[in-house]
């Protein structure tokens, strides 16, 4: 019979942000606090926010250069972001700076030049 | 220590929302922080899928062009996705990757369209091509 918890809110015992589960392997754990994302988006070609977790806004800095804030601050810096362009075959995206409050994304294509685009990002790291 | 046995977890105001308590001291949301989806495939001849999770298919529509077939459905199509692959030359080659990208209008409730493409930095013009390795994410709400 399947156990089910309901709960709403999990906070570690011995440390409050650290919550240990057994992996698919049944062997090793991960920490589920760290496997979580602590932040992702669909953005508009405007930085708008079309769909996102912990963001409070999105600003357009200029062609295919934006800055996204978030709403519950990171630790730090030292995350980990990946992303994605959509409107063009030929478009990368790069996150080029973060900080604990917000991070910055530049879309470009294969000339070099930044490019207006909707885009995906996610971050993970440490919940300040 | 304190260990909890369960096979799942509900909420109870809502079945849907769980709060985590983070690494400091904000807290942030169980079920908007696991990844929906995830996939990495073989994208030469017929795709074929080394590990998942909650894909039921890759469909091969011609030459470097893909739709991911998401399992259980997002509730919308403004889902966050990521992509990477592997470099299309066998050997080193420092001007030659393979990108990404999603198509315009190719994202649905069950499904992303992709394309995958060779960027030569010293010559050519990009190319479609089916990669060794093709890896994406998914993350915004289930159905």
């Amino acid at each position: 019979m399947a156990s089910v918890l309901k709960v709403n809110t999990l906070t570690g015992v011995t440390t409050a942000g650290s919550i240990a589960v057994t992996g698919e392997g049944n062997s090793t754990t991960t920490n589920l606090q760290q496997g979580l994302a602590k932040a992702w988006v669909f953005s508009a070609a405007d930085a708008a926010l079309t769909n996102s977790l912990n963001l409070a806004s999105g600003t357009d800095n200029g062609t295919g250069n934006y800055t996204y804030t978030y709403t519950s601050n990171l630790a730090d810096g030292n995350c980990a972001a990946a992303a994605s362009a959509t409107d063009n075959t030929d478009l990368n995206v790069t996150v080029y700076s973060t900080t604990a409050t917000v991070f910055t994304a530049e879309v470009f294509n294969q000339a070099g030049n930044e490019h207006d685009s909707r885009s995906r990002t996610i971050i993970c790291g440490d919940l300040a | 220590m304190s260990t909890l046995n369960v096979d799942a977890l509900v909420g109870v105001s809502s079945a849907n929302a769980i709060t985590v308590r983070g690494e400091g001291s904000a807290t942030t949301s169980l079920q908007q922080g696991l990844a929906k989806a995830w996939v990495n495939f073989n994208g030469t001849g017929t795709p074929a899928i080394q590990d998942s999770l909650n894909v039921s298919g890759i469909t091969d529509h011609t030459t470097g062009d893909y739709t991911l077939l998401i399992g259980n459905d997002m509730a919308n199509a403004s889902y966050s996705y990521q992509g990477t692959s592997s470099n299309w030359e066998t050997a080193s080659n420092a001007d030659s990757y393979i990108g990404v990208s999603g198509t315009h209008g190719g994202q649905a409730t069950t499904g992303q369209r992709i394309v995958t493409y060779r960027e030569r930095y010293d010559s050519a013009t990009p190319q479609f091509k089916d990669p060794l390795t093709v890896n994406l994410t998914v993350h915004g709400d289930l159905a």
